[in-house]
């Protein structure tokens, strides 16, 4: 991640994006899981959207000159807004896990009837994984599976760079098809070898 | 459904309520990639949809209640309030299509992000003619998502039975290595 003060609208803009897409993400996980570390996550997640839309709009208010920049720069605001309910909406959805609630059976039924899958999987010892940049293991384009974030003894990473490099012992945090959790388990087990393209 | 408990359907509700929120921010932003306002209509419509999806949620819920415990009943309308909060956020970034004109700096940025989205023409020979979504396994096989087929002049979003033809516009959504392996489908 660059530098705060080096970034420019679209850099904030792109983050922003990115954040509110994997945020979601997070918080239909800690739920899922029932795991606080997550729900922290979203949390210290919605507080950067916060930082990032004060930014956004600072750098934009002295950018304008003319109405029309202003106009043109209302939107961007607008969108970037937008990013942020979403964050908030999911920082709503992990409080579920912040405070405590009971979690009825159906929210579960139904997270795991919906159409993008959340799961977990351990990258074990004889797995071809280990040892693996992410880029290069195409776990995305070969699996459909999309790593939303990599456990790695107590310190979790989220949204791994496509250079980092997968170990044993990894846990995932993933998002896919049914179809793509299964090959990903074996792949993960060591049970299969062959899956890139 | 008099005085009965639908669990089944609140859990069928949780579902559409989930896919649908997030399809809309899909569609939302590719209304603005493409400034595409028949697809920010599309956005305006699911958006009537959520509502509707809400208040029966909310409604079959607090009937339940009668029986199931309430605590546990609340992360349940958590999560709905949560997903009319997308909805909006959604219709918000739909809305920038109608203005005049819309900024590149979307544009660059949507090239940059983690996800990116596709737009791509089905191929006469393409081995996706008269195949489902499912039979291709295209979102295991490449990692890209399709969330929206237009064809002629409409644009279907419900895509589970859909089979596609020649000319079927497709937009996908996913990582950017993708877009290279959807090519062996619509070439």
């Amino acid at each position: 991640m660059m530098e705060d003060e080096e970034m420019n609208v679209k850099d904030i803009f792109t983050e922003m994006k990115d954040i509110s897409e994997l945020v979601l993400d997070l918080a239909y996980s800690s739920v899922f899981f029932d795991n606080d570390e997550i729900a922290e996550e979203v949390h210290e997640l919605e507080e950067r959207m916060g930082e990032l839309n004060y930014k956004i709009k600072t750098i934009a208010m002295l950018a304008a000159r003319t109405k029309e920049d202003a106009e043109n720069i209302s939107e961007i605001l607008e969108v970037a807004s937008a990013s942020e309910d979403i964050a908030n909406a999911a920082g709503d959805i992990s409080n579920i896990i912040k405070r405590d609630f009971k979690i009825h059976p159906v929210i579960l039924q139904a997270l795991r009837e919906a159409e993008e899958k959340i799961a977990r999987v351990v990258i074990k010892n004889n797995s071809k994984l280990a040892g693996l940049k992410i880029r290069k293991s195409e776990l995305a384009t070969a699996t459909g599976e999309y790593i939303i974030s990599i456990k790695r003894g107590k310190k979790r990473i989220y949204n791994p760079d496509k250079e980092a490099v997968l170990k044993e012992g990894d846990i995932l945090l993933v998002r896919g098809t049914e179809e793509g959790e299964k090959l990903l388990r074996k792949i993960c087990s060591g049970e299969t070898d062959e899956w890139r393209n | 459904m008099n005085g009965e408990i639908d669990l089944r359907g609140i859990k069928d509700i949780l579902v559409d309520i989930k896919d649908t929120s997030e399809l809309m921010i899909d569609l939302a932003y590719t209304s603005l990639l493409y400034c595409n306002e028949e697809i920010a209509g599309e956005v305006f419509d699911l958006e009537k949809k959520m509502d509707k999806l809400n208040y029966k949620l909310k409604l079959i819920t607090l009937r339940a209640a009668r029986t199931e415990e309430a605590e546990k009943l609340i992360a349940i309308l958590e999560i709905a309030n949560a997903a009319e909060v997308i909805a909006d956020a959604a219709l918000k970034i739909a809305e920038n299509v109608f203005r005049e004109k819309i900024h590149p700096i979307f544009v660059d940025a949507m090239k940059e992000a983690d996800e990116i989205i596709i737009k791509e023409t089905v191929n006469r020979n393409s081995k996706m003619i008269d195949k489902t979504v499912g039979e291709l396994k295209i979102k295991t096989n490449t990692g890209m998502h399709i969330f929206l087929v237009k064809r002629g002049n409409d644009y279907i979003y419900r895509l589970d039975n859909l089979k596609f033809k020649e000319k079927d516009i497709i937009y996908a959504e996913g990582p950017e290595d993708g877009k290279k392996e959807m090519e062996n489908f619509w070439v």
